[in-house]
């Protein structure tokens, strides 16, 4: 890796954490999912079942939101700070600066997700084998697909407000309609619409996929069907291209559209 | 001890250096070996301190900040500010710093050079065909009113905009081509351009390590930077609480961490206090005069342009409406001297026809108010003609003043007096 790539990812790094709103963000995650594994460890033999379904729905919450928020300014906010114009005179490439800034922001959502889990596992005692190391990489994942999507709202608009508002937009919408969306469609079709085509529903969307991976993991098959959820997971080669598409795409158009931005 | 521009012995080296033509010829320079390992010192300041710095080898990182600290603080307190040279810019040590000092270099004589270069937004030309070279060593400046061109040349200079037509070669190398060419440029912008959640001297290791430069040297080079343009107390301080002044003077820093050759400067005396501005106008002057460096200036002030620039650019609507030194702009396009006069009240009966009987004298009258002022070519000769025509009319003068032809006259000579839009 070339040395001005490098740093420009510690830069991003070192920035985000005096980002007072993702030290919040990360430390309500942390204490909620400390408070989750301790209530759970309480159950006994039920605590892998108790524990696991609700870190996950916690991780879909926290982990999006504090991706958005720590990606969405990375390209409004350089230019709406005049500093855009001075990253792009340094001897790096557009695209390599939105890599680098990835890069940086994901080692900080990694950081945040670590302290979470990590905060937990004190808690969690015996069962965190079972309950937090296959948490671990989707929830990660999860983060760096939300914070490629922040990436790409901070290439879009034009204004930091314009991006911070979108986030909300996006996190709503991603994290808590587009579940209830899916339900809508399946109660008016009256069951019309094949498992199939929801199923590509629901992994169309990163949080969707991440919740029915992390289900099957805690419930098994048996209690997906239970639960009258029939739709399966993925083959782990297609779980891998998903994660990849979701978290590739949304930064690879971030860079096509910073190498057609007019920096003033 | 900067205002040297004015000796005749400078303005002969100048006059030397222009008429040297646009050729990329090559001004080599040599420094003799050294004896002690060390580089050899060109300027006579000790170098020393930084090679103990970068001899600590695995000392946490701290701990070389803090004996650098010291160090600095010792050798700045003992030989700049103990030979009256406290606020000049330690340029050659920063030099040492890079290891550049003790390297034999050669560069050309023209540092940049614009050929033909066109920008079009639509069916505006910003920039039009515009052809300039502009000397190593020089500070060279660029004026014209708004939409110009000047900003637009300038992010064509730094490689944020790319010319429709034409070239632009800095240090020899050809933009386009060779876009690397960039970091012979730094530029600090008119707007404050920094990361408010990060300290002076974080921001300016991380440029300078931006630039390859390795981590020990960009940190000793920035504390002496920071020392030199008054900062070093405020280097651990995050730059959001730092004042608009010190703002403006770590933008300059940071355009210089990297050690370019050619500096642009936009607007560099904007929001500066008196002694602020002195003070980055005598470091901008060494910074130039130590290393044959060049800055390209642009400006609205034209009091601050004359007082810098070796050479003036006058620009409007994308082409060059004339180049030369200030001197020389102002025998080209003498106006001839003002006289102001100051009346006693404005509702004379009888001033307009003195008025009229003034435009028979001098080439320019015009009345605002109770100042009427005249522009005549010799002072001299008509100013008891002038005083006597006040007389005649029974006007009475509160006031007399004179000043001789400015850069602005010929700013306004050559771009006229019509408002221009943002």
């Amino acid at each position: 890796m070339r040395r001005v790539a490098r740093s420009l990812i510690l830069h991003e790094l070192s920035e985000r954490t005096r980002d007072r709103w993702v030290l919040v963000i990360s430390l309500l995650f942390a204490v909620l999912a400390s408070a989750v594994t301790l209530y759970g460890r309480s159950a006994g033999a039920k605590a892998v079942g108790l524990t696991g379904p609700s870190l996950v729905t916690l991780a879909s919450l926290f982990v999006p939101l504090v991706a958005l928020i720590l990606s969405h300014d990375a390209i409004v906010g350089e230019s709406e700070r005049n500093t855009l114009g001075l990253l792009l005179s340094l001897p790096i490439g557009r695209m390599e600066m939105v890599w680098a800034k990835f890069i940086g922001r994901g080692l900080a959502l990694s950081a945040a997700v670590l302290l979470g889990f990590g905060s937990a596992g004190i808690f969690a005692g015996a069962v965190s084998r079972q309950v937090l190391w296959p948490l671990l990489l989707p929830t990660l994942l999860l983060g760096l697909a939300f914070l490629s999507l922040g990436l790409l709202l901070s290439a879009l608009y034009k204004r930091q407000v314009s991006a911070a508002s979108a986030v909300v937009v996006v996190w709503f919408v991603l994290v808590f309609f587009y579940d209830l969306g899916l339900l809508g469609v399946l109660v008016i079709s009256d069951g019309a619409v094949s498992q199939g085509v929801m199923r590509a529903l629901v992994i169309a969307n990163p949080a969707g996929l991440f919740r029915m991976q992390m289900m099957e993991v805690f419930l098994g098959t048996q209690g997906l069907e239970q639960l009258g959820m029939t739709a399966r997971v993925p083959v782990s080669g297609v779980l891998a291209v998903l994660w990849s598409a979701w978290i590739v795409g949304p930064v690879l158009l971030s860079g096509w559209i910073l190498l057609r931005k007019k920096v003033i | 001890m900067f205002d040297a521009k004015d000796s005749g012995n400078q303005e002969a080296q100048r006059s030397a250096r222009y008429t040297n033509g646009s050729s990329h010829r090559a001004n080599t320079k040599e420094y003799p070996p050294s004896t002690n390992g060390y580089p050899p010192s060109t300027n006579g300041y000790p170098p020393s301190f930084v090679f103990e710095a970068e001899n600590a080898g695995s000392t946490a990182r701290k701990k070389v900040a803090a004996s650098l600290a010291s160090a600095i603080d010792r050798v700045v307190s003992e030989t700049w500010e103990g030979s009256g040279q406290a606020s000049m810019a330690p340029m050659p040590v920063l030099a040492f710093a890079s290891g550049r000092a003790y390297t034999q270099h050669t560069e050309p004589a023209v540092a940049v050079e614009l050929r033909g270069v066109t920008k079009r937004y639509g069916s505006l030309v910003a920039v039009d065909h515009l052809d300039m070279a502009i000397q190593s060593g020089e500070i060279f400046g660029m004026l014209g009113p708004n939409g110009a061109g000047k900003t637009t040349t300038i992010q064509m200079l730094c490689g944020l905009l790319k010319p429709d037509e034409g070239e632009i070669w800095v240090q020899g190398a050809c933009l386009s081509s060779s876009p690397d060419a960039r970091r012979h440029i730094g530029v600090c912008p008119q707007q404050l351009v920094l990361w408010e959640k990060m300290t002076p001297l974080e921001q300016l290791v991380f440029l300078a390590s931006a630039y390859d430069i390795p981590e020990k040297i960009a940190h000793t080079r920035a504390l002496l930077m920071l020392k030199a343009l008054g900062l070093w107390e405020k280097r651990d301080t995050l730059a959001k609480y730092l004042s608009g002044g010190m703002k403006r003077r770590l933008n300059l820093l940071m355009a210089l961490i990297h050690e370019p050759s050619i500096l642009v400067l936009d607007e560099p005396e904007a929001g500066l206090d008196p002694q602020s501005r002195v003070l980055v106008r005598e470091y901008v002057r060494a910074w130039v005069r130590e290393g044959q460096r060049t800055v390209i200036l642009t400006s609205h002030n034209m009091d601050e342009v004359e007082r810098l620039a070796d050479r003036v650019a006058v620009m409007d609507r994308g082409q060059l409406l004339s180049l030369d030194t200030p001197d020389q702009l102002k025998r080209q396009h003498q106006q001839g001297d003002l006289l102001e006069i100051e009346i006693a009240d404005a509702a004379q009966p009888h001033l307009e026809e003195a008025l009229f009987v003034l435009h028979q004298i001098a080439s320019e009258v015009r009345w605002e108010g109770t100042i009427v002022s005249m522009r005549m070519d010799s002072l001299v000769e008509h100013l008891s003609l002038v005083l006597g025509v006040f007389r005649r009319f029974k006007i009475a003068i509160h006031a007399v003043r004179t000043r001789p032809s400015t850069l602005e006259d010929v700013f306004i000579s050559l771009t006229g007096r019509a408002l221009r839009d943002e």
